[in-house]
């Protein structure tokens, strides 16, 4: 059992706990910390610079995410990243209207289908 | 030599005291065991009310879910307001399938749910994970 991962994902962790689990170099625990939702801004601010891909992915996409760090993870040299953001209904729309325009060419179609699908929902 | 972790056990069947007891020894853990047999006494053994006016904050909690006068809904409802204990690790004990019981806990506060019998090893992992992030 990796209770240090079920501690990640628990929304009833302390932010204490999830600090020190931020920085214990597993990097699923890190994944986990960066999609819980009740994840501070500071530790996402702190994940935003992490080495590996997945963890900035979940990073940016997280709701709890600060608009700073979105800004910059919208700017990120991976692409995997700039399309996870890309698929996010939750984006702000200049984020999404900007990936729309992105230099991948997957990225910039799935950002402009997400843009698409949000302008259906809002205009039922 | 690492610390022994006060861990407070809220369990009214005398069986499953034992076999949690059974388990701590399994799990080669140093623990400081308190036992308390209802919801009612457990309330006051945190909030330190008579007779337990010196009782420490416990590292973690053991909190059966079926218990006489509160059940461990009601406890956790209780304590997770107090300053001392909205930091406290709370691990449910049940033997229920019910999911909505776990979920509820969970919406209560719980860090954690054991299902009973609890067994040695998986909790001598929790103990350890506990205390090496909690403490």
């Amino acid at each position: 059992m990796d209770f240090y991962y079920i501690f990640a994902g628990s929304p009833n962790t302390p932010q204490r706990v999830l600090s020190r689990l931020a920085v214990c170099g597993q990097l699923k625990v890190r994944g986990r910390i960066a999609e819980n939702k009740e994840t501070p801004a500071d530790i996402l601010q702190l994940l935003a610079g992490d080495e590996n891909w997945e963890v900035r992915a979940s990073v940016a996409t997280n709701p709890r995410a600060p608009q700073e760090v979105v800004e910059i993870l919208s700017r990120d040299e991976n692409a995997d990243v700039r399309y996870s953001m890309a698929e996010c209904d939750h984006m702000p729309f200049h984020v999404l209207d900007r990936l729309a325009q992105d230099e991948n060419p997957y990225v910039a179609e799935r950002a402009r289908n997400t843009l698409e699908e949000v302008f259906v929902r809002l205009a039922i | 030599m690492s610390r022994f972790i006060e861990v407070l056990l809220v369990e009214d069947s005398p069986a499953d005291v034992r076999i949690a007891e059974e388990a701590i020894v399994d799990a080669g853990v140093n623990v400081n065991l308190h036992v308390v047999n209802d919801g009612e006494a457990a309330v006051r053994y945190l909030t330190q009310q008579a007779p337990y006016d010196n009782a420490a904050t416990p590292d973690i909690v053991l909190l059966d879910l079926n218990m006489p006068k509160m059940n461990g809904h009601d406890v956790l409802d209780e304590i997770r307001n107090q300053n001392n204990m909205k930091e406290v690790p709370i691990v449910l004990l049940t033997a229920s399938e019910s999911c909505d019981d776990v979920e509820k806990a969970h919406n209560l506060g719980i860090n954690y749910y054991l299902r009973k019998p609890v067994q040695g090893p998986g909790l001598g992992q929790l103990l350890n994970a506990v205390q090496s992030l909690w403490h």
